[in-house]
């Protein structure tokens, strides 16, 4: 029991049926930088939050500093001395240095007002303890993005943190800023508090950290010392597990024609040099971490965002400018990452949604929509994708279940007979008997010669899915991997990949 | 689904209540009135002549054992015509009107005419073809004129010479035009005592007013006399007098002489005060009871003689104060 | 027809019908039932232009300042141009330019939404102030009175004068069935609930969201163009003041009948209830003798009304 500060036994924690983690047991000591990685999905975040005190766990136990620790929500987890430094950053970028340092803890006058002359005393009091280079007076958004992460860290320490978690904390960060973060780490280090950073960065994570935990979908692997750690022992922890999906062996061909083709995308600086080319009858992957850009390449395929540089080629038309009704017109379908929020109507029914894309193949003589028509398509449409809805036009599709409401997207893009497909995530959220049928619709569309680009965090899905796939890792290609070739390790590889 | 038409049925039990008691209320007087109800429609009660003027028909629908009805339009013309509609609904027997738009409530007289129920126009005249059954008015060309005269009077006694400037209301308001002929008649009869030295248009708006008498009192300093049609531009005339520091009392050498007309309580006020010389006031009771007599004599089925009935009003100046502002309808309202 | 599950509005209506009838004295006679039906046919105009609005999520403040405008030219057209000696043209030019004068304001906010990104509470706001100041400048410069009056005869049939009184509710049931037919059968219905719901979905959908809001805009104005021809041939004169007060209760027919502010759910069916219930409601007050602060307060009220019934439908149905 050498200085445990912080221990976590049996987690285990589910959102709607589905479990998240399952039975989780680490220890923190004190004073040293524990590093976690693991995939995107295999519930650090989750696991975070609970520490945090976001969201209560479904089973298990918590002990800091011996005592027993619930929190019942993040103010409790900060007042035991838990601080949560985010990728993007908790601060308010319109108030100043001060005001955020103070939130929450506004200190009061007499009469209940807040006492801004305490304040700034104060506040110049931690500026100059911890060395910060700023004004008390300066507005936060005007600082670069280091030195904002610093007057963070500086926040958790006023709040007297004993346990600081660092969730991918150099994405923002120029080099400088990075060695200058690390510094910061080595002396909280000193001062005897211990961290918890997250991050893919594996160099940095050897560089960093005392010990190293993996987590693979939901469940710790190992915790081991890092000098007891390869890098290929930890990318085959990460991704070592046995491949269990089932997939549906359809018979298809790949044909010459290329449908989709991207030249050079470039969007602001999620994206910055993206070309591929996809063929009929092609289903080609996409696989990256967090971050990499692929959500962001996709919405610049189908139009929702501008192309700022490059060009998009469909059925061999070219384009530099887009919108979704272009691409539509093209015989394209987008399949958003966020159903609820940019795929369904969700207070709508079923028939509703069915029918969005494009309704106008099904008007009558007057212009005016042919409701038989309509019912008719919509009828077929449900028992070919095998959506389980009892009456679909009153039905809203809010009630139904994550795999129902993805066919119901499936099924409003198919009135087009799409010949391309983008899917972002299709089958996130969904069960896994929904999620072979979702594949069998995607195979068979691609038999009737459609070109699907199917962008994903499951190795696994995708290894059973396409026939190649490419890696995107910081805005540009880092790999492409053809079927014969397919390997666990070597995707994450390149979705870790350094460049040089 | 038991406990959303439970709640649903307090909601609407709640809302309706009034329509119930009301309903009950009301429910001995059914149709066919046994008693006679005139119906009161009213532009607003903001101004003190409309208030006892109100307060005057009641009181004297009551001395004859009638009812009455009243709604208030609020400025809103196309919302007259609406409850005049639902007063005609209501089948009272006769309506005396307060418009706010002389041309606008045309339409409801159509209306009346058609479901055979008497209107009486009340100090507001409508013309046209179309017109009430009755208009009470204040005489106003004949009250200008003779509040001209009874000042001419005194300047004569006093061997006085005036020279005036006249202030002109809003040409297309009936009553203005017909003020402005009557100042006019009483000036051209009395050449030696007025001198009109310019005529000064308002469109009863304050502002234009103050702008115009300014420009006057410049342009002709030896002014000693300013007609008013009506006590609403009052404030506009102390402004201007008070800027040029001839706002004083009579007999102070400094005092300008003001004529003015309504009767309303600003202008009393100062005729008491000694800034006003000479009102003529338009009697709100009088209107008020004239107007009564019109409509139940038109309810009982006697047809009108003539269209107009007027108030011949009452000229107060500051010799008569004592004997004939009590009679005035402001009377009670001043200091 | 599911109708009572759709609108909890129907049954409330009826019931205050029917104790209106049996309880407000004058209530049932023909006279006083015919004047509820006109004076419910330009509310039921301007109220189904605002139900597209509403539907979209937004607000229209401008339909009551474009009555005003409205009468004033037409007015001006019929009584006192060039034109006014021949009733044969200035009625139809009159006519044409209070549906135009509609129509260009519903295209300003729609451009003010769309091309200015300003939410349509502040860009019809605006428009509202502008074009009111514009109907008083302009009654002011052409007329010395207030009104314009001295409008042809013929004008007056629109309103509902005598016989033709069955006129305006023609012309109110007309374009009822038009919004309907354009909401539950056109392509263009179905793009307004769709942006209304969710307008990101609707443009991944490729539904043309931009030129969906200025077509609702438009419709606005243009319907609150056809009221005031309504409200001008009843009133028959031209006023700047006309449609001062009539906001209030349009907004509330239209939320009362049910249709969600929010958007994406309700539909000029509901907001025909909603303007019957408010219509009855009103002359069923006046007729009681209820003044015009207190009738305000009840339908204050009863704005609320659908509010509370959603939140109890919904305390079953949330699933988010």
């Amino acid at each position: 029991m050498r200085n445990i500060l912080l221990q976590i036994s049996n987690i285990t924690k589910s959102f709607s049926g589905v479990s998240v983690l399952h039975g989780v047991n680490f220890d923190l000591r004190k004073g040293e930088v524990l590093g976690l990685v693991g995939e995107n999905g295999a519930g650090k975040s989750t696991l975070m939050n609970i520490i945090g005190g976001v969201f209560p766990m479904d089973s298990g136990t918590m002990e800091l500093a011996g005592e027993t620790y619930l929190p019942k929500n993040p103010l409790v987890a900060t007042g035991r001395g838990i601080a949560f430094i985010h990728q993007d950053l908790n601060l308010f970028s319109n108030l100043t240095v001060t005001e955020n340092l103070f939130i929450g803890k506004f200190p009061h006058t007499a009469l209940g007002g807040i006492d801004r002359k305490k304040m700034r005393l104060a506040a110049l009091e931690y500026i100059k303890r911890f060395s910060l280079p700023v004004e008390p007076e300066t507005v936060l958004g005007s600082l670069p993005a280091g030195i904002q992460q610093m007057v963070e860290i500086s926040k958790s320490l006023m709040q007297k943190a004993r346990i600081l978690i660092f969730d991918e904390p150099t994405t923002s960060l120029s080099r400088k800023e990075k060695e200058d973060l690390f510094a910061t780490i080595a002396e909280l280090k000193e001062k005897g508090i211990s961290i918890i950073y997250i991050s893919h960065i594996l160099e940095d994570i050897f560089r960093l950290c005392d010990r190293i935990t993996i987590l693979r979908d939901g469940r710790i692997i190992e915790t081991r010392e890092t000098s007891d750690f390869t890098e290929a022992a930890l990318i085959q922890g990460m991704v070592g597990r046995e491949m269990t999906g089932v997939f549906p062996s359809i018979e298809k061909e790949v044909l010459k024609s290329v449908l989709l083709e991207a030249k050079h995308i470039k969007w602001k600086d999620k994206v910055k040099d993206v070309s591929f080319a996809i063929r009929a009858g092609e289903i080609v992957g996409m696989y990256g971490l967090m971050g990499a850009g692929r959500t962001e390449l996709a919405r610049v395929l189908f139009g929702v965002e501008p192309i700022d540089e490059g060009e998009v080629v469909m059925n061999s038309r070219s384009y530099s400018r887009l919108n979704p009704g272009l691409c539509i017109g093209e015989g394209a379908a987008f399949i958003t990452e966020d159903r609820h929020r940019e795929g369904l109507l969700m207070t709508k029914s079923v028939d509703e949604n069915l029918g969005l894309v494009k309704m106008s193949r099904l008007l009558n003589w007057a212009g005016v929509v042919d409701r038989k028509a309509v019912d008719t398509f919509n009828q077929f449409v449900i028992r070919n994708l095998r959506i389980k809805v009892a009456d679909s036009r009153h039905q809203t599709v809010n009630a139904l279940s994550g795999g129902n409401q993805q066919k119901v997207v499936f099924g409003k893009w198919t009135v087009n007979d799409p010949k391309i497909l983008i899917l972002d995530e299709p089958t996130k959220g969904v069960d896994v008997g929904a999620k072979l049928e979702i594949y069998s619709v995607i195979f068979n569309l691609a038999k009737g010669g459609s070109a699907v680009l199917f962008i994903s965090s499951e190795i696994e899905e995708l290894m059973g899915t396409c026939d190649r796939i490419l890696v995107m890792k910081d805005g540009r290609i880092s790999g492409e991997v053809a079927k014969p070739e397919f390997d666990q390790k070597r995707l994450l590889e390149l979705a870790l990949k350094n460049d040089n | 689904m038991m406990r959303k038409s439970h709640s649903m049925l307090i909601v609407f039990i709640v809302l309706l209540a009034p329509f119930i008691l009301a309903g009950c209320g009301e429910g001995g007087r059914g149709d066919a009135a046994k008693t006679i109800t005139l119906g009161l429609s009213y532009d607003s009660l903001e101004s003190g002549w409309l208030v006892v003027n109100h307060a005057a028909v009641v009181e004297e629908a009551k001395k004859h054992g009638v009812e009455t009805v009243s709604v208030m339009a609020e400025g809103d013309p196309s919302k007259q015509n609406m409850q005049i509609e639902n007063l005609i609904a209501r089948r009272v027997n006769a309506i005396i009107c307060f418009p706010k738009d002389s041309s606008a409530i045309v339409t409801s007289i159509k209306k009346c005419k058609e479901a055979g129920i008497p209107i009486v126009m009340i100090n507001r005249s409508v013309s046209g073809n179309i017109l009430p059954d009755v208009q009470v008015v204040a005489n106003n060309k004949a009250m200008a004129e003779r509040v001209l005269d009874v000042f001419a009077e005194r300047a004569k006694r006093e061997g006085k010479t005036y020279k005036l400037v006249l202030l002109i209301g809003n040409l297309s308001d009936e009553n203005a035009a017909l003020r402005k002929a009557g100042h006019l008649q009483s000036i051209t009869k009395n050449p030696d005592v007025f001198k009109l030295l310019a005529e000064i248009p308002t469109e009863w708006n304050l502002d234009t007013a103050l702008k115009g008498l300014q420009n006057a009192l410049q342009a002709n300093p030896e002014v000693n006399l300013i007609v008013a049609p009506s006590d609403y531009l009052w404030p506009p005339i102390k402004s201007v007098l008070e800027q040029n520091g001839r706002w004083a009392k009579v007999g102070a050498s400094n005092h300008i002489s003001v004529v003015s007309f309504d009767g309303d309580q600003m202008g009393m006020q100062f005729l008491k005060d000694g800034y006003n010389e000479a009102d003529a006031a338009q009697d709100a009771k009088l209107e008020a009871q004239l107007a009564v007599e019109s409509a139940l004599k038109l309810a009982g089925g006697e047809k009108a003689t003539k269209n107009f009935t007027y108030d011949e009003g009452q000229i107060v100046t500051i010799e008569n104060f004592k004997d004939v502002a009590p009679a005035v309808w402001s009377y009670r309202f001043l200091k | 027809m599911r109708l009572a599950g759709d609108m909890p509005i129907l049954p409330l209506f009826v019931a205050s019908f029917v104790l209106a009838m049996c309880f407000v004295p004058h209530f049932s006679t023909i006279y006083n039932l015919r004047n509820c039906l006109l004076q419910s046919a330009d509310l039921l105009i301007i109220s189904c232009g605002l139900t597209f609005v509403v539907l979209n999520g937004g607000i229209d403040f401008s339909v009551t300042s474009v009555l005003a405008l409205g009468s004033v030219v037409g007015a001006y057209i019929m009584a006192l141009s060039p034109l006014a000696a021949t009733p044969a043209w200035s009625i139809p030019a009159a006519l044409a330019a209070m549906v135009g004068i509609g129509l260009l304001v519903g295209l300003v906010n729609g451009f003010a939404v769309v091309r200015l990104k300003m939410p349509s509470f502040v860009a019809t706001l605006a428009t509202q102030l502008i074009v009111m100041g514009l109907a008083v400048q302009f009654a002011s410069k052409v007329s010395q009175t207030s009104s314009i009056s001295g409008l042809p005869e013929a004008f007056f049939v629109l309103g509902g004068e005598g016989k033709y009184f069955l006129v305006p509710l023609l012309v109110a049931l007309t374009v009822f069935a038009v919004s309907d037919w354009l909401l539950s059968r056109t392509i263009f219905g179905r793009r307004v609930y769709a942006v209304g719901v969710n307008p990101k979905v609707a443009f991944i959908s490729g539904i043309p969201v931009r030129k969906t809001i200025v077509w609702l805009m438009v419709l606005s104005g243009c319907f609150a163009g056809i009221a005031c021809i309504i409200a001008t041939a009843r009133n028959q004169v031209g006023m700047a003041s006309l449609g001062d007060k009539l906001f209030l209760t349009t907004i509330a027919s239209v939320i009362v009948g049910g249709t969600s502010t929010s958007g994406g759910s309700g539909g000029v069916r509901k907001t025909l209830v909603g303007v019957l219930f408010i219509t009855v409601l009103n002359n069923a007050l006046n007729l009681l003798g209820v003044g015009w602060y207190t009738s305000m307060i009840v339908i204050g009220g009863l704005i609320v009304l659908p509010a509370c019934s959603s939140h109890l439908l919904n305390g079953r149905n949330s699933r988010r």
